[in-house]
Protein backbone atom coordinates (compact mmCIF):
# COMPACT_ATOMS: atom_id res chain seq x y z
CA UNK A 1 0.00 0.00 0.00
CA UNK A 2 1.54 3.26 -1.12
CA UNK A 3 1.25 6.16 1.29
CA UNK A 4 0.94 9.10 -1.10
CA UNK A 5 1.08 11.57 1.80
CA UNK A 6 4.53 10.25 2.63
CA UNK A 7 5.59 10.62 -1.03
CA UNK A 8 4.37 14.22 -1.12
CA UNK A 9 5.88 15.06 2.25
CA UNK A 10 9.30 13.50 1.69
CA UNK A 11 9.79 14.16 -2.03
CA UNK A 12 7.96 17.49 -2.39
CA UNK A 13 8.63 18.85 1.08
CA UNK A 14 12.14 17.45 1.27
CA UNK A 15 13.24 18.89 -2.07
CA UNK A 16 11.60 22.21 -1.25
CA UNK A 17 13.39 22.44 2.10
CA UNK A 18 16.70 21.48 0.45
CA UNK A 19 16.36 24.31 -2.08
CA UNK A 20 15.33 26.77 0.64
CA UNK A 21 18.19 25.82 2.99
CA UNK A 22 20.79 26.05 0.23
CA UNK A 23 19.41 29.42 -0.95
CA UNK A 24 19.79 30.70 2.62
CA UNK A 25 23.36 29.35 2.74
CA UNK A 26 24.19 31.04 -0.57
CA UNK A 27 22.75 34.36 0.66
CA UNK A 28 24.85 34.13 3.82
CA UNK A 29 28.00 33.30 1.85
CA UNK A 30 27.25 36.23 -0.49
CA UNK A 31 26.62 38.63 2.44
CA UNK A 32 29.83 37.61 4.23
CA UNK A 33 31.75 38.11 0.98
CA UNK A 34 30.15 41.52 0.44
CA UNK A 35 30.98 42.71 3.97
CA UNK A 36 34.55 41.42 3.66
CA UNK A 37 35.10 43.15 0.34
CA UNK A 38 33.65 46.45 1.67
CA UNK A 39 35.72 46.38 4.86
CA UNK A 40 38.82 45.58 2.82
CA UNK A 41 38.10 48.37 0.37
CA UNK A 42 37.62 51.04 3.09
CA UNK A 43 41.17 51.04 4.57
CA UNK A 44 42.57 51.09 1.03
CA UNK A 45 40.46 54.18 0.21
CA UNK A 46 41.58 55.91 3.45
CA UNK A 47 45.22 55.11 2.69
CA UNK A 48 44.82 56.54 -0.81
CA UNK A 49 43.24 59.75 0.59
CA UNK A 50 46.09 60.16 3.14
CA UNK A 51 48.62 60.10 0.31
CA UNK B 1 40.72 -38.01 8.60
CA UNK B 2 38.03 -35.95 6.86
CA UNK B 3 35.74 -36.47 9.83
CA UNK B 4 38.14 -34.39 11.89
CA UNK B 5 39.31 -31.95 9.27
CA UNK B 6 36.68 -29.81 7.59
CA UNK B 7 37.21 -28.05 4.24
CA UNK B 8 34.88 -25.35 2.92
CA UNK B 9 34.16 -26.98 -0.46
CA UNK B 10 31.07 -28.80 0.76
CA UNK B 11 29.50 -25.57 1.99
CA UNK B 12 30.08 -23.55 -1.18
CA UNK B 13 26.94 -22.45 -2.99
CA UNK B 14 26.44 -21.14 -6.53
CA UNK B 15 25.66 -17.81 -4.92
CA UNK B 16 29.10 -17.79 -3.25
CA UNK B 17 30.77 -18.54 -6.58
CA UNK B 18 28.86 -15.72 -8.29
CA UNK B 19 29.97 -13.39 -5.50
CA UNK B 20 33.61 -14.46 -6.08
CA UNK B 21 33.20 -13.37 -9.69
CA UNK B 22 31.71 -10.03 -8.61
CA UNK B 23 34.54 -9.55 -6.09
CA UNK B 24 37.12 -10.41 -8.75
CA UNK B 25 35.51 -7.94 -11.16
CA UNK B 26 35.61 -5.15 -8.54
CA UNK B 27 39.24 -5.85 -7.71
CA UNK B 28 40.00 -5.88 -11.46
CA UNK B 29 38.23 -2.54 -11.96
CA UNK B 30 40.15 -1.04 -9.05
CA UNK B 31 43.59 -2.33 -10.04
CA UNK B 32 43.51 -2.53 -13.84
CA UNK B 33 41.10 0.30 -14.64
CA UNK B 34 41.98 2.46 -11.59
CA UNK B 35 38.27 3.03 -10.86
CA UNK B 36 37.95 4.21 -7.23
CA UNK B 37 40.69 1.71 -6.26
CA UNK B 38 40.86 2.98 -2.69
CA UNK B 39 37.35 1.62 -2.13
CA UNK B 40 36.70 -1.00 -4.77
CA UNK B 41 39.77 -3.10 -3.86
CA UNK B 42 38.88 -3.38 -0.13
CA UNK B 43 35.17 -3.87 -0.95
CA UNK B 44 36.03 -6.63 -3.43
CA UNK B 45 38.28 -8.36 -0.93
CA UNK B 46 35.65 -7.96 1.82
CA UNK B 47 33.15 -9.74 -0.47
CA UNK B 48 35.65 -12.59 -0.91
CA UNK B 49 36.17 -12.82 2.84
CA UNK B 50 32.50 -13.07 3.70
CA UNK B 51 31.61 -15.48 0.90
CA UNK B 52 34.18 -18.10 1.82
CA UNK B 53 32.07 -20.48 3.91
CA UNK B 54 33.05 -21.31 7.50
CA UNK B 55 35.62 -18.50 7.57
CA UNK B 56 33.87 -16.80 10.46
CA UNK B 57 35.08 -13.25 9.81
CA UNK B 58 31.50 -11.99 9.65
CA UNK B 59 28.71 -14.03 11.21
CA UNK B 60 25.10 -13.45 10.15
CA UNK B 61 21.85 -14.03 12.00
CA UNK B 62 19.25 -16.25 10.26
CA UNK B 63 17.36 -13.04 9.32
CA UNK B 64 20.35 -11.86 7.28
CA UNK B 65 21.67 -9.22 9.68
CA UNK B 66 25.23 -9.18 11.06
CA UNK B 67 25.22 -11.05 14.38
CA UNK B 68 24.81 -8.80 17.38
CA UNK B 69 28.07 -7.92 19.09
CA UNK B 70 27.97 -8.24 22.89
CA UNK B 71 29.26 -5.52 25.20
CA UNK B 72 33.02 -5.16 25.53
CA UNK B 73 33.18 -7.55 28.50
CA UNK B 74 31.90 -10.52 26.51
CA UNK B 75 33.50 -9.59 23.21
CA UNK B 76 36.63 -11.71 23.36
CA UNK B 77 34.75 -14.80 24.54
CA UNK B 78 32.17 -14.36 21.76
CA UNK B 79 34.93 -14.20 19.13
CA UNK B 80 36.58 -17.25 20.72
CA UNK B 81 33.31 -19.20 20.61
CA UNK B 82 32.84 -18.25 16.93
CA UNK B 83 29.59 -16.38 17.65
CA UNK B 84 30.94 -13.24 15.99
CA UNK B 85 33.93 -12.40 13.79
CA UNK B 86 36.39 -9.54 13.58
CA UNK B 87 34.34 -7.83 10.88
CA UNK B 88 31.23 -7.99 13.09
CA UNK B 89 33.16 -5.90 15.60
CA UNK B 90 34.28 -3.42 12.93
CA UNK B 91 30.74 -3.18 11.60
CA UNK B 92 29.11 -2.62 14.98
CA UNK B 93 31.64 -0.18 16.42
CA UNK B 94 32.66 1.48 13.15
CA UNK B 95 29.67 1.65 10.85
CA UNK B 96 26.52 0.91 12.83
CA UNK B 97 27.73 3.45 15.38
CA UNK B 98 28.34 5.88 12.43
CA UNK B 99 31.90 6.57 13.66
CA UNK B 100 33.75 5.69 10.43
CA UNK B 101 31.63 7.62 7.88
CA UNK B 102 31.66 10.70 10.08
CA UNK B 103 35.42 10.63 10.63
CA UNK B 104 35.95 10.08 6.90
CA UNK B 105 33.87 13.21 6.28
CA UNK B 106 36.18 15.11 8.66
CA UNK B 107 39.10 14.05 6.46
CA UNK B 108 37.18 15.02 3.31
CA UNK B 109 36.59 18.48 4.84
CA UNK B 110 40.32 18.81 5.46
CA UNK B 111 40.92 18.14 1.76
CA UNK B 112 38.22 20.49 0.46
CA UNK B 113 38.91 23.90 -1.03
CA UNK B 114 35.73 25.97 -0.76
CA UNK B 115 37.12 29.07 -2.47
CA UNK B 116 35.26 28.47 -5.76
CA UNK B 117 31.98 28.12 -3.82
CA UNK B 118 32.68 31.25 -1.75
CA UNK B 119 33.58 33.23 -4.87
CA UNK B 120 30.27 32.29 -6.55
CA UNK B 121 27.63 31.62 -3.85
CA UNK B 122 24.96 30.81 -6.48
CA UNK B 123 26.82 27.48 -6.66
CA UNK B 124 24.73 26.44 -3.66
CA UNK B 125 21.61 26.69 -5.81
CA UNK B 126 23.14 24.35 -8.38
CA UNK B 127 24.16 21.94 -5.61
CA UNK B 128 20.58 21.98 -4.29
CA UNK B 129 18.99 21.52 -7.73
CA UNK B 130 21.29 18.58 -8.43
CA UNK B 131 19.58 16.76 -5.55
CA UNK B 132 16.57 16.37 -7.87
CA UNK B 133 17.77 12.86 -8.71
CA UNK B 134 17.65 11.87 -5.03
CA UNK B 135 13.97 12.78 -4.72
CA UNK B 136 12.89 11.43 -8.12
CA UNK B 137 14.45 8.08 -7.27
CA UNK B 138 12.88 8.16 -3.81
CA UNK B 139 9.47 8.38 -5.51
CA UNK B 140 10.23 5.62 -8.04
CA UNK B 141 11.80 3.28 -5.46
CA UNK B 142 8.99 3.73 -2.94
CA UNK B 143 6.12 3.45 -5.40
CA UNK B 144 7.68 0.36 -7.01
CA UNK B 145 6.78 -1.53 -3.85
CA UNK B 146 10.28 -3.01 -3.62
CA UNK B 147 11.40 -0.63 -0.89
CA UNK B 148 9.78 0.97 2.15
CA UNK B 149 10.08 4.73 2.70
CA UNK B 150 13.36 4.59 4.62
CA UNK B 151 14.97 2.21 2.14
CA UNK B 152 13.78 4.33 -0.81
CA UNK B 153 15.43 7.39 0.73
CA UNK B 154 18.72 5.52 1.02
CA UNK B 155 18.50 4.35 -2.60
CA UNK B 156 17.73 7.92 -3.66
CA UNK B 157 20.68 9.46 -1.87
CA UNK B 158 23.04 7.55 -4.17
CA UNK B 159 22.17 10.38 -6.59
CA UNK B 160 23.87 12.85 -4.26
CA UNK B 161 27.06 11.07 -5.26
CA UNK B 162 28.77 11.61 -1.95
CA UNK B 163 30.02 8.56 -0.03
CA UNK B 164 29.96 9.46 3.67
CA UNK B 165 26.39 10.90 3.73
CA UNK B 166 25.19 7.83 1.81
CA UNK B 167 26.81 5.43 4.29
CA UNK B 168 25.68 7.53 7.27
CA UNK B 169 22.04 7.65 6.16
CA UNK B 170 21.86 3.99 5.13
CA UNK B 171 23.46 2.76 8.36
CA UNK B 172 20.76 4.66 10.23
CA UNK B 173 17.68 3.95 8.09
CA UNK B 174 18.30 0.74 6.13
CA UNK B 175 21.34 -1.15 7.48
CA UNK B 176 20.34 -4.29 5.56
CA UNK B 177 20.94 -2.45 2.27
CA UNK B 178 24.24 -0.90 3.34
CA UNK B 179 26.35 -3.29 1.26
CA UNK B 180 24.67 -2.91 -2.14
CA UNK B 181 23.95 0.82 -1.70
CA UNK B 182 27.54 1.67 -0.74
CA UNK B 183 28.93 -0.51 -3.51
CA UNK B 184 26.66 1.04 -6.14
CA UNK B 185 27.27 4.58 -4.86
CA UNK B 186 31.06 4.32 -5.06
CA UNK B 187 31.06 2.38 -8.34
CA UNK B 188 28.78 4.90 -10.05
CA UNK B 189 30.88 7.82 -8.79
CA UNK B 190 33.71 6.33 -10.81
CA UNK B 191 31.34 6.07 -13.78
CA UNK B 192 30.42 9.79 -13.76
CA UNK B 193 32.56 10.46 -16.88
CA UNK B 194 30.39 7.91 -18.72
CA UNK B 195 27.01 8.73 -17.15
CA UNK B 196 26.95 12.54 -17.30
CA UNK B 197 28.02 13.52 -20.86
CA UNK B 198 24.98 12.00 -22.68
CA UNK B 199 22.57 13.77 -20.30
CA UNK B 200 24.45 17.06 -20.69
CA UNK B 201 24.44 16.75 -24.50
CA UNK B 202 20.74 15.90 -24.50
CA UNK B 203 19.74 18.92 -22.42
CA UNK B 204 22.05 21.64 -23.80
CA UNK B 205 22.73 23.07 -27.24
CA UNK B 206 26.25 23.35 -28.59
CA UNK B 207 25.87 27.14 -28.30
CA UNK B 208 25.07 26.84 -24.58
CA UNK B 209 28.01 24.48 -23.99
CA UNK B 210 30.30 26.99 -25.70
CA UNK B 211 29.35 29.93 -23.46
CA UNK B 212 32.65 31.51 -22.43
CA UNK B 213 33.40 32.20 -18.76
CA UNK B 214 36.38 34.26 -17.61
CA UNK B 215 38.91 31.80 -16.20
CA UNK B 216 39.54 33.83 -13.02
CA UNK B 217 37.16 33.76 -10.06
CA UNK B 218 37.26 36.68 -7.59
CA UNK B 219 39.93 36.62 -4.89
CA UNK B 220 38.77 35.07 -1.61
CA UNK B 221 40.45 36.42 1.54
CA UNK B 222 41.80 34.17 4.29
CA UNK B 223 39.26 35.60 6.74
CA UNK B 224 36.39 34.65 4.40
CA UNK B 225 37.76 31.14 4.17
CA UNK B 226 37.80 30.89 7.97
CA UNK B 227 34.36 32.40 8.49
CA UNK B 228 32.77 30.20 5.81
CA UNK B 229 32.84 26.77 7.53
CA UNK B 230 31.79 28.22 10.88
CA UNK B 231 28.88 30.20 9.41
CA UNK B 232 27.69 27.38 7.16
CA UNK B 233 27.79 24.94 10.06
CA UNK B 234 25.84 27.21 12.42
CA UNK B 235 23.13 28.09 9.89
CA UNK B 236 22.75 24.56 8.50
CA UNK B 237 22.66 23.15 12.04
CA UNK B 238 19.90 25.56 13.02
CA UNK B 239 17.85 24.86 9.89
CA UNK B 240 18.39 21.07 9.71
CA UNK B 241 19.54 19.84 13.14
CA UNK B 242 19.81 16.21 12.02
CA UNK B 243 22.56 17.20 9.58
CA UNK B 244 24.80 18.39 12.43
CA UNK B 245 26.99 15.25 12.63
CA UNK B 246 27.73 15.30 8.89
CA UNK B 247 28.08 19.03 8.28
CA UNK B 248 29.80 19.48 11.65
CA UNK B 249 32.55 17.01 10.79
CA UNK B 250 32.85 18.30 7.22
CA UNK B 251 33.17 21.92 8.28
CA UNK B 252 35.44 21.14 11.25
CA UNK B 253 37.82 19.35 8.90
CA UNK B 254 37.72 22.35 6.59
CA UNK B 255 38.41 24.76 9.46
CA UNK B 256 41.53 22.75 10.32
CA UNK B 257 42.66 23.26 6.72
CA UNK B 258 42.02 26.99 6.42
CA UNK B 259 42.78 28.23 9.94
CA UNK B 260 46.49 28.47 9.14
CA UNK B 261 47.49 27.28 12.63
CA UNK B 262 46.41 23.63 12.53
CA UNK B 263 48.26 22.48 9.45
CA UNK B 264 49.55 19.34 11.18
CA UNK B 265 46.02 18.34 12.20
CA UNK B 266 44.70 19.02 8.69
CA UNK B 267 47.53 16.98 7.16
CA UNK B 268 46.83 14.10 9.57
CA UNK B 269 43.07 14.21 8.92
CA UNK B 270 43.54 14.21 5.15
CA UNK B 271 46.38 11.67 5.13
CA UNK B 272 46.88 8.37 6.93
CA UNK B 273 43.85 8.99 9.15
CA UNK B 274 41.34 9.02 6.27
CA UNK B 275 43.21 6.23 4.47
CA UNK B 276 42.91 3.83 7.43
CA UNK B 277 39.24 4.64 7.89
CA UNK B 278 38.56 4.23 4.17
CA UNK B 279 39.97 0.73 3.94
CA UNK B 280 38.20 -0.29 7.14
CA UNK B 281 34.97 1.02 5.61
CA UNK B 282 35.62 -0.76 2.32
CA UNK B 283 36.47 -4.06 3.92
CA UNK B 284 33.47 -3.99 6.26
CA UNK B 285 31.07 -2.91 3.51
CA UNK B 286 32.36 -5.76 1.35
CA UNK B 287 31.67 -8.12 4.24
CA UNK B 288 28.04 -6.96 4.22
CA UNK B 289 27.53 -8.73 0.93
CA UNK B 290 27.18 -12.48 1.46
CA UNK B 291 25.41 -14.11 -1.50
CA UNK B 292 22.07 -14.56 0.30
CA UNK B 293 21.87 -10.85 1.18
CA UNK B 294 23.31 -9.38 -2.04
CA UNK B 295 21.73 -11.52 -4.77
CA UNK B 296 18.21 -10.13 -4.60
CA UNK B 297 15.84 -8.17 -6.84
CA UNK B 298 16.41 -5.19 -4.55
CA UNK B 299 20.10 -5.11 -5.49
CA UNK B 300 19.24 -5.21 -9.21
CA UNK B 301 16.73 -2.40 -8.68
CA UNK B 302 19.36 -0.33 -6.83
CA UNK B 303 21.79 -0.75 -9.74
CA UNK B 304 19.15 0.49 -12.21
CA UNK B 305 17.75 3.28 -10.06
CA UNK B 306 21.21 4.74 -9.44
CA UNK B 307 21.49 5.54 -13.17
CA UNK B 308 18.16 7.39 -12.98
CA UNK B 309 19.38 9.28 -9.90
CA UNK B 310 22.56 10.44 -11.65
CA UNK B 311 20.65 11.43 -14.80
CA UNK B 312 18.06 13.52 -12.93
CA UNK B 313 20.74 15.02 -10.66
CA UNK B 314 22.68 16.17 -13.71
CA UNK B 315 19.49 17.51 -15.29
CA UNK B 316 18.50 19.38 -12.12
CA UNK B 317 21.85 21.19 -11.97
CA UNK B 318 21.68 22.08 -15.68
CA UNK B 319 18.11 23.41 -15.42
CA UNK B 320 19.04 25.54 -12.39
CA UNK B 321 21.96 27.10 -14.29
CA UNK B 322 19.67 27.81 -17.26
CA UNK B 323 17.17 29.41 -14.89
CA UNK B 324 19.86 31.65 -13.39
CA UNK B 325 20.89 32.67 -16.91
CA UNK B 326 17.44 34.22 -17.41
CA UNK B 327 18.24 36.79 -14.72
CA UNK B 328 21.95 37.60 -15.14
CA UNK B 329 23.78 39.75 -17.70
CA UNK B 330 27.00 37.75 -17.73
CA UNK B 331 25.80 34.29 -18.81
CA UNK B 332 26.90 31.17 -16.98
CA UNK B 333 27.83 28.06 -18.93
CA UNK B 334 24.92 25.78 -17.86
CA UNK B 335 27.21 22.76 -17.72
CA UNK B 336 28.70 23.99 -14.44
CA UNK B 337 25.28 23.29 -12.86
CA UNK B 338 25.75 19.62 -13.71
CA UNK B 339 28.77 19.56 -11.39
CA UNK B 340 26.32 20.01 -8.50
CA UNK B 341 26.20 16.20 -8.56
CA UNK B 342 29.14 16.28 -6.22
CA UNK B 343 31.32 13.25 -7.21
CA UNK B 344 34.35 15.42 -6.41
CA UNK B 345 36.24 16.12 -8.66
CA UNK B 346 35.01 13.85 -11.47
CA UNK B 347 31.92 15.81 -12.48
CA UNK B 348 33.91 19.08 -12.51
CA UNK B 349 36.44 17.39 -14.79
CA UNK B 350 33.64 16.21 -17.09
CA UNK B 351 32.40 19.81 -17.38
CA UNK B 352 35.94 21.06 -18.04
CA UNK B 353 36.47 18.49 -20.79
CA UNK B 354 33.11 19.09 -22.47
CA UNK B 355 33.57 22.86 -22.15
CA UNK B 356 36.89 22.69 -23.98
CA UNK B 357 35.39 20.49 -26.69
CA UNK B 358 32.66 23.08 -27.32
CA UNK B 359 34.93 26.11 -27.00
CA UNK B 360 38.70 25.54 -26.75
CA UNK B 361 39.14 28.95 -25.05
CA UNK B 362 37.00 27.86 -22.10
CA UNK B 363 38.55 26.78 -18.82
CA UNK B 364 35.59 25.77 -16.63
CA UNK B 365 37.26 23.60 -13.98
CA UNK B 366 37.34 26.20 -11.20
CA UNK B 367 33.82 27.38 -12.06
CA UNK B 368 32.57 23.79 -11.83
CA UNK B 369 34.37 23.11 -8.55
CA UNK B 370 32.03 25.59 -6.80
CA UNK B 371 28.82 23.61 -7.47
CA UNK B 372 30.83 20.41 -6.91
CA UNK B 373 31.61 21.40 -3.29
CA UNK B 374 28.14 22.90 -2.79
CA UNK B 375 26.74 19.53 -3.88
CA UNK B 376 28.58 17.85 -1.00
CA UNK B 377 26.99 20.28 1.46
CA UNK B 378 23.59 19.79 -0.19
CA UNK B 379 23.77 15.99 0.11
CA UNK B 380 24.53 16.31 3.82
CA UNK B 381 21.53 18.60 4.20
CA UNK B 382 19.34 16.06 2.35
CA UNK B 383 20.60 13.26 4.61
CA UNK B 384 19.63 15.38 7.62
CA UNK B 385 16.18 16.09 6.13
CA UNK B 386 15.57 12.38 5.46
CA UNK B 387 16.64 11.49 8.99
CA UNK B 388 14.34 14.15 10.42
CA UNK B 389 11.38 12.93 8.35
CA UNK B 390 11.82 9.17 8.40
CA UNK B 391 13.61 8.20 11.59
Amino acid sequence: MIDWNLVAEVAGGGFGITILVLIILSLIAWLVGLVMQKTKAKPEETAAKDK
Amino acid sequence: MFGLYETAFGSLSWGNILMFLIAGFLIYLGIAKKMEPILLVPIGFGILMVNLPLGGLMIYSPEGFPAEVPTLGGLIQAIGRGEIGLLNVLYTYGIESEVIPLLIFLGVGAMTDFRPTIARPVSFLFGAAAQLGVFVVFIIAYTSGLFNGSEAACVGIIGGSDGPPTVYLTAALAPRLLGPITLVAYSYMALVPILQPPVIRLLTTKKERAIFMKPQLRHVSKLEEIIFPVMIFIVAALLVPKSVPLIGMFMFGNLLRVSGVTERLAQSASGVFIDVLTFLLGLTVGALMPAEVFLTTQTLAIIGLAVVAFAFGTAGGLWAAKLVNLFVKEKINPMIGAAGVSAVPMSARVVQKMGQEANPKNFLLMHAMGPNMAGAVATSVVAGIFLGMLM
